[in-house]
């Protein structure tokens, strides 16, 4: 049993944006869920998940949805969530963005 | 004195009305320009004499969406119709050489009445030319380029405004000084959220012009460049679908500027694009009550973009509807917190005929008979006094 971080701005990128392939072929939220939330929050032996975003230059809402709140309509539970993602805010700048992280995730339905 | 036959008299009167028709047509503009004669064309490579058949065309002295706005979007509005309507693919600008003669336009903007031009409407303006380019292969020649005023000049030249429409080659350095108070930023283009990457360096070196000794505070920058990909995000996914039915053919992308004025303090970002326009997309959601209620009270109900304002007002307070909510971030509501987290400046945006306005804490609408041809969202954010 272990704890994985992930920095999204040192692991996936510094400019993360748009929703997935329709908004770019860039870094995605569909991206980011798919190569990094979904494979960590599936290994069994990792029991809490840090997800950094202090460092990320950018933040839309579009990312934060479809990346954390994705992971809701690809069928993780809510209670679940709660217990194993830590999002990570140091640096008080990054604190909004980690409240609407929980929001999106609250706010999702699953498929 | 014999008198006028019935015939005669009309014959007097046709021919009064024919002349002064005529003398109508052959009004000048600018005080210049009288039926046929000669002008310089320049095409980027060189000047050339050619012949412009008819008088030139009326231009505003001052092009801004803020001071002029009903001038500059009705110019606008013409100007995408003459480049775009009927047959548009099949447009020759400047007509071929016959039997020795100079070569010849029909007509022209005769940009020497030009006297002030803003940089959002010099943005517009560049996105016009450049779907044009995109959907033709050529624009309009630049006409009696000596005769312009040369502040309108310099500043579509620091602009980039020649280079965006392929009237010069493409410039690698994306910035120019264009004195020591004023540091623009080259327009520049995308289709979606690629280069959201630039549009942060071209930020924070804007910013490096007004504060060189220190940084861009973290929260304003990300607050600031979430809510700019959010713009870019909106362009990719709602601006142009194929059901928009959308006036005029378009080439899917949006058009950024900016600018840092040192004597106000104030850093300037515009991003336009020619899509559906927020008006007619949100209105395809299915609204809240408290949507439809504030849309629907709209004041002005005599002209056909009486209710966009509102309906702007509407998308930046309400969000998405409810059924989709879930599935939609606001990207309205980052817009607005990129202002919020500032401390002061202010959230402008025009789409179709609505103008909608956040400043202080505090949101407004407008709405205009014209259209100001797609979606422009100006942040302007002030910097505390030195």
């Amino acid at each position: 049993m272990s704890i994985k971080t992930i920095n999204i701005a040192e692991d996936f990128s510094p400019y993360p944006a748009g929703r997935d392939d329709e908004d770019g072929k860039g870094f995605h939220g569909e991206r980011f869920r798919e190569l990094f939330l979904i494979p960590a929050l599936s290994d069994p032996e990792i029991h809490q998940l840090r997800v950094v975003l202090d460092g990320a230059e950018t933040l839309g809402g579009s990312f934060l949805e479809e990346a954390f709140g994705g992971l809701i309509r690809r069928g993780f539970k809510k209670r679940d969530l709660r217990n194993r993602l830590e999002i990570v805010a140091g640096d008080d700048a990054y604190e909004i963005f980690k409240r609407l992280t929980w929001k999106y995730i609250e706010k999702a339905k699953g498929e | 004195m014999k008198k006028l036959t019935q015939r005669r008299r009309n014959w007097f009167r046709m021919r009064a009305r024919r002349q002064a028709k005529f003398s109508a047509r052959r009004m000048p503009v600018g005080g210049l320009k009288w039926g046929s004669h000669s002008v310089k064309i320049w095409d980027g490579a060189g000047e050339e004499t050619i012949i412009s058949e008819q008088p030139a065309r009326s231009i505003p002295s001052k092009l801004c969406f803020t001071d002029n706005l009903a001038e500059t979007a009705s110019w606008f509005a013409a100007m995408r119709r003459r480049f775009l309507s009927g047959d548009y693919q099949k447009k020759v600008w400047v007509r071929r050489v016959k039997n020795g003669r100079l070569r010849s336009i029909r007509t022209y903007a005769d940009f020497s009445v030009l006297r002030e031009i803003s940089t959002a409407a010099a943005l517009v303006m560049a996105a016009e030319y450049d779907r044009v380019r995109g959907l033709i292969g050529s624009v309009p020649p630049a006409v009696d380029i000596h005769k312009w005023d040369g502040r309108i000049l310099k500043k579509l030249l620091d602009l980039g405004f020649f280079e965006t429409v392929g009237l010069q080659p493409e410039k690698v350095e994306p910035f120019v000084w264009a004195d020591e108070t004023l540091m623009t930023q080259r327009f520049f283009s995308g289709r979606n959220t690629e280069d959201i990457g630039d549009a942060h360096e071209n930020l924070r070196r804007l910013w490096s012009f007004l504060e060189p000794e220190q940084l861009m505070p973290k929260d304003v920058s990300v607050n600031l460049m979430s809510a700019i990909s959010e713009a870019m995000s909106n362009v990719a996914r709602h601006a142009y679908p194929p059901d928009a039915g959308l006036l005029y053919p378009h080439v899917g992308k949006w058009w950024m500027a900016g600018e840092a004025d040192r004597r106000t303090r104030s850093l300037r970002m515009v991003i336009f694009d020619q899509g559906a326009t927020i008006p007619v997309t949100y209105r395809k959601q299915t609204l809240t009550g408290e949507a439809i209620s504030l849309i629907e009270s709209a004041r002005d109900a005599n002209h056909r973009f009486a209710k966009d304002g509102r309906i702007i007002e509407a998308a930046a307070r309400f969000g998405a509807s409810s059924t989709e909510e879930s599935k939609h971030g606001n990207g309205m509501e980052q817009m607005k917190r990129a202002i919020d987290i500032a401390g002061a400046g202010r959230l402008r945006i025009l789409s179709r005929g609505g103008e909608y306005i956040y400043e202080g804490g505090r949101e407004r609408s407008n709405a205009h008979q014209n259209s100001v041809g797609g979606t422009l969202i100006e942040w302007e954010v002030q910097l505390p006094a030195e």
